[in-house]
Parts: C-alpha cells; sequence; structure tokens
C-alpha cells in the first residue's frame, strides 16, 4: 500500500470518529457481532432446551427478559438469534457481489450490444419486487437458512450489478485508464488496478446499506417459516411465535423486534455516513 | 402537441412488450435453473421414480429448454397458468381471487407514503437544519429501518386488543362491503405505509431543498411572491417528476412487502398464496404469482411512463 494511500485511509478513520452517529454505529455493530462470535458463551441458558415449567414467564431476576411459550429464555435466544441476522445477512450480500460485481464490470468495461443486453436484464429483474422472488427462489432451493440468504443476495445482485455498471463506464473513459492502457496493461490488469480502485466508494456505501435490507429480508422470511426453521433461534423466527400469543404475553415481541430494528437502524446510519465521509469533495470539516 | 404525445405513448406500449418477453423468460429460466429438476418438484412429496418420469412426459419437461419456454409462453399467453398442485385450482384464477386485497393495502397505503410523505418532506425542506427537520429526518430513518412486520403486531397491541378500535386481522371483499373492507384495511395499510412514507419524505426533502437553493426561485422571491406560493405552486410543480420516479420504485418495494403484512393480518391477497404454495412447494403457483407481480410492476411502471410526459412534456422532446 502507498503512503498516499495509508494516509487517506487514516483521514478516513479521522473522519468516522469525529462523525457521532458513524461512531455509535459502528461500536454497535463491533458490539453485536462480539456478542454473535461469543453467542454459546455468553447465554445464560440453552436457546432450545425447553422448560414446561417456566412458560411464558415475565421478565424477572431469573429470566431478564422472560421465557417464551414451551419455557426457552427469550435472552438467550435473542442472543444466539444475533449470528443467524448478522451473518446470514453477510453472506447474502456476499452472494451479491460475487455476482454483481463481475457482471457489472464486465458489462461497463466491454460496453456496446452486449452491455445493452445486460442492461435490459438488470432492469428487468430489478422490476420485480425482491422479497417475493426471494421466497419463490427459496421455495424452488428448499426451505432452510442458507437457501434463504442465497435467494437474497441473488435478487440483490441486480442492485449491485447495476452501480457498478453505472460507474465502470464513467471511470472507464478517465485519462489514467487511457494511460493503463497505453503503457500495455491488460484488461484484467486494468480492471482489478484502476477501475475497481476508483469506484469503490459508492460501491461500500450500498453494501452497507444491503445489510439492513439484507437483515430486514432475513426476518421476514424467518418470520413466514421459509428461513431459519425451529428448533433454532432467530429473531424472526422469534417474533412469529411471540405472534400467537400476544394477548397472554405482549412482552415478548419487543426485544426481537427491536434487535432487528436497532441493527438495521445501525448499518442504514453507518452507510449514510460512510456517503458523506467516502465523498471525495467532502472536506472534513 | 396531441399527435406528438400520442405517439410517444406509442412508442413506449411497444418499448414495454420486449421487456415483458425478457421478464417471462427469466421468470421461466430463473425457476428451472433454481428448480434442478422441475419434475421432481412437480411430481410431489417423495414421489416413485415413474411418477417422475410420468410428470415429465405429460408437463412436456423431457424437451429441450426452449421448446419447453415456447410452450409456455404459448400457454400464459391463452391465459393458461397451468393448475395448482395442492387444489388443482388454475393458477389464474388464484391470482384473480387474491389480488384484490393485495391491490387494496398497496394502493391505501400508496396513498398514505404520499398524503403523509409530502407534507412532512415539505416541513424538513423549508425549516432546513432546524429541531422540526432533525425530527422528521429521525424518524423517517426509524420508518425506513423498521421490520413492517413488526410495526404491524405494534398496531395491532395498540389498536386492536388494548383500544379494540379496528379489528386485529381478517379482510372483506371490497365488493361486499366497500366501508367495511376499508375499516380492515386501515391497520395493514398504516404498517405497510412506514417505509413508503419515509422514502416519500426523504426524496421530497432533498429535491425541494434543491429546488428552493436554485436560481429561478430567487427570481420569485425578488418578484416578492409570497413563501407558501413558491413552495407550493412552483416547488411541488418542479419535484413532480422526481415523486413520481419514487412511486414507481415505491409500488414494486409495496408489493413486495405486503406478503409479510398479509401473513401478520391474515389477509387472503397473493402475498398469503406466494408464501402458502412456497412452504408447500406448489411450484406452478408460485411461478405464476412471480410472473404475475412483475407484469402488474411492468405496466405500472408504464402507466408512470406515460405520466411523465404529461407532467413534464420536456420529456417529449427527448
Amino acid at each position: 500500500m502507498s503512503v498516499k494511500a495509508i494516509r487517506s485511509r487514516r483521514r478516513l478513520w479521522r473522519r468516522i470518529f469525529s462523525d457521532k452517529r458513524a461512531l455509535i454505529s459502528l461500536v454497535y455493530l463491533i458490539g453485536l457481532t462480539a456478542l454473535a462470535v461469543l453467542a454459546p458463551v455468553v447465554a445464560p441458558y440453552s436457546p432450545i432446551e425447553q422448560d414446561y415449567a417456566q412458560v411464558l414467564v415475565p421478565p424477572g431476576p431469573d429470566h431478564w427478559l422472560g421465557t417464551d411459550d414451551v419455557g426457552r429464555d427469550i435472552l438467550s435466544r435473542l442472543i444466539h438469534g444475533a449470528p443467524v441476522s448478522l451473518f446470514g445477512s453477510l453472506f447474502a450480500v456476499s452472494v451479491a457481489v460475487v455476482i454483481g460485481l463481475p457482471v457489472g464490470l464486465f458489462a461497463g468495461y466491454i460496453g456496446g450490444r452486449v452491455d445493452d443486453m445486460i442492461g435490459r436484464v438488470i432492469d428487468t429483474l430489478l422490476s420485480f419486487p425482491a422479497i417475493v422472488l426471494a421466497i419463490g427462489v427459496t421455495g424452488a432451493l428448499g426451505i432452510n437458512l442458507a437457501n434463504a440468504m442465497f435467494s437474497i443476495g441473488l435478487v440483490f445482485s441486480p442492485i449491485l450489478a447495476r452501480l457498478v455498471r453505472a460507474q465502470t463506464l464513467v471511470v472507464k473513459n478517465e485519462l489514467y485508464v487511457e494511460a493503463a492502457r497505453c503503457a500495455g496493461a491488460g484488461h484484467l490488469r486494468i480492471l482489478c488496478r484502476h477501475v475497481l480502485p476508483n469506484m469503490i466508494h459508492p460501491v461500500i456505501v450500498q453494501l452497507t446499506l444491503l445489510l439492513a435490507a439484507a437483515l430486514l429480508a432475513e426476518a421476514s422470511l424467518s418470520f413466514l417459516g421459509l428461513g431459519v426453521q425451529p428448533p433454532a433461534a432467530s429473531w424472526g423466527g422469534m417474533l412469529a411465535r411471540a405472534y400467537n400469543y400476544m394477548e397472554i404475553s405482549p412482552w415478548q415481541i419487543y426485544p426481537p423486534g427491536l434487535a432487528i430494528l436497532s441493527a438495521a437502524l445501525a448499518f442504514n446510519a453507518l452507510g449514510e455516513s460512510l456517503r458523506v465521509l467516502l465523498d471525495p469533495t467532502f472536506d472534513g470539516r | 402537441m396531441i399527435s406528438i404525445r400520442l405517439r410517444a405513448i406509442g412508442t413506449r406500449v411497444l418499448q414495454v412488450i420486449p421487456t415483458i418477453l425478457l421478464a417471462t423468460f427469466l421468470v421461466f429460466g430463473l425457476m428451472h435453473l433454481v428448480a434442478g429438476d422441475p419434475a421432481v418438484l412437480y411430481a410431489g412429496e417423495n414421489p416413485t421414480m415413474e411418477r417422475i418420469e410420468q410428470v415429465r412426459r405429460q408437463f412436456g419437461l423431457d424437451q429441450p429448454f426452449l421448446v419447453q419456454y415456447a410452450n409456455w409462453v404459448g400457454k400464459v399467453l391463452t391465459g393458461d397458468l397451468s393448475v395448482s398442485m395442492m387444489s388443482a385450482e388454475p393458477v389464474l384464477d388464484a391470482i384473480w381471487r387474491t389480488l384484490p386485497y393485495t391491490l387494496l393495502i398497496v394502493s391505501v397505503s400508496l396513498c398514505l407514503s404520499v398524503l403523509v410523505g409530502v407534507p412532512l418532506g415539505v416541513a424538513a425542506a423549508t425549516r432546513s437544519r432546524t429541531p422540526l427537520d432533525s425530527a422528521i429526518m429521525g424518524v423517517s430513518s426509524l420508518g425506513i429501518a423498521v421490520p413492517n412486520f413488526w410495526l404491524a403486531m405494534l398496531l395491532i397491541t395498540a389498536f386492536a386488543l388494548n383500544c379494540q378500535w379496528f379489528p386485529a386481522t381478517g379482510a372483506v371483499p371490497l365488493t361486499e362491503n366497500a366501508l367495511s373492507a376499508l375499516y380492515h384495511t386501515v391497520l395493514p395499510a398504516i404498517a405497510l405505509a412506514a417505509s413508503g412514507t419515509a422514502e416519500i419524505a426523504r426524496q421530497t426533502r432533498g429535491a425541494l431543498s434543491e429546488v428552493l437553493a436554485s436560481q429561478y426561485v430567487r427570481t420569485l422571491q425578488a418578484k416578492g411572491l409570497s413563501r407558501a406560493r413558491i413552495v407550493y405552486l412552483h416547488g411541488l410543480k418542479n419535484i413532480g417528476v422526481t415523486l413520481l420516479t419514487v412511486m414507481g420504485l415505491l409500488i414494486n418495494r409495496l408489493l413486495g412487502a405486503t406478503v409479510v403484512i398479509e401473513a401478520v393480518f391474515a389477509i387472503p391477497g397473493i402475498g398469503s398464496l406466494v408464501v402458502q404454495a412456497a412452504l408447500a412447494k406448489d411450484f406452478p403457483v408460485v411461478q405464476g404469482v412471480v410472473l404475475a407481480m412483475v407484469v402488474l410492476v411492468l405496466v405500472i411502471n408504464l402507466v408512470i411512463d406515460i405520466l411523465y410526459t404529461v407532467i413534464d412534456p420536456r420529456i417529449l422532446r427527448q
């Protein structure tokens, strides 16, 4: 890494530290990730062990957030739901990157008729309501968390492909790309060393926002019974269960709902902050 | 002028046909790609080898992909979307039966989003960098991040269980009792409208701020026009195209999000239809609903495209 790159990276960190919203979101997400990794150690009870002597217990000293309809500790299930949401969204967004990034780069770089065709396919795919398409693909692949997250990644990939394509169309005509070409650089080298690094900022912003969308989509699919399968814990699945007992134990709907809301909020806030912070015209003060 | 407009509309209608054709190809191709062997899916739970073979011949799945696709499109064009594997009901009938419920919720929440979102956005833009602006933008961040099905549960808890103002679940067809149908739609539509309202408020604020900072607004101010006249007459007119674009994207998103809302409120809409079909591996229904939804979105986008030319005649000249 060049000295200049290190310096610009340091500047970015300084900006993040001076932006309260970005800092809070980042700290919250790092904390959540730590919780997700350490879930088996941190959780006070087993997330799936049932205890019919302690059914629908309200929050108290033994069970901080109470127990569900088969006597499982809600706090423990909440903690064990964190890796599902976080790593699930990460997996979905990775799928979107693996499919969308090369397609967008290729289409934008090659241009012409092929680009027109790919662009049209991308636009048409974007006309599909994403959740409905993800439900269809999950149903066809087989119902489990991995397939659900793969489907979400698949339906998100055209969003990324469109952005990457548009950025590539701009960057490929820049002088430094021309210079690299004159210096004899191959297509792959130009794409990886010159085009990609120069359009990465909007892509990073989009990825952060997509993480929030993937998290909400995972919760929706798990709520519908198309994601995580019982007895495994997930925030969406917990809400589906709590929904059935809303009249007798209304408190149950709050912990998973707030968990989903806060995580999505943090990803969105971080994305919006990065959009400002990564903007080269931003002067920092 | 009218003939130019008609020609522009005609071109757009013609342009949407290849897109719809491409969409049918994508639905067919994608579903067959992810399904592996569709014959196994069509054959139902734990099929025997003979059953799979029989299904393969029956549905023409032993033919080349493109022949299968052509056969399928031919059938779709005559209104034959195959039949449900669970109930043997024609898929098209199932869609017609469920679609009205969904369209009612989606259109009511679209209206709500615009009627609440635009004034919020205007208020935020005209009082930029005040506590009111921050509050509106903060609430809209919440609206975008809140899981809509959880919001639905909160609404049910507050207004159906605690206050009993509205029914908790269920739906009434609009044709049977319009008032009761709308009454049942209130809570689902609010839950669905949260993210749309937030999105519209943000976009309105962004677009209107730009307009208010422009040269011609300064000219209008210099001419002595009142603030309200500038904002509501000239400002809103100039962000009309932006609003229309956002609404187009929103309809797509609402049609997706309604799936989860319908599950919470036990509404027998097209979303419930596709979820039950996916859970039961009722492949023809899933495929039919996905196709119906994308065609619906494309047609609505066509209408919006045409409305562009009405709102902004400059588009005609391009």
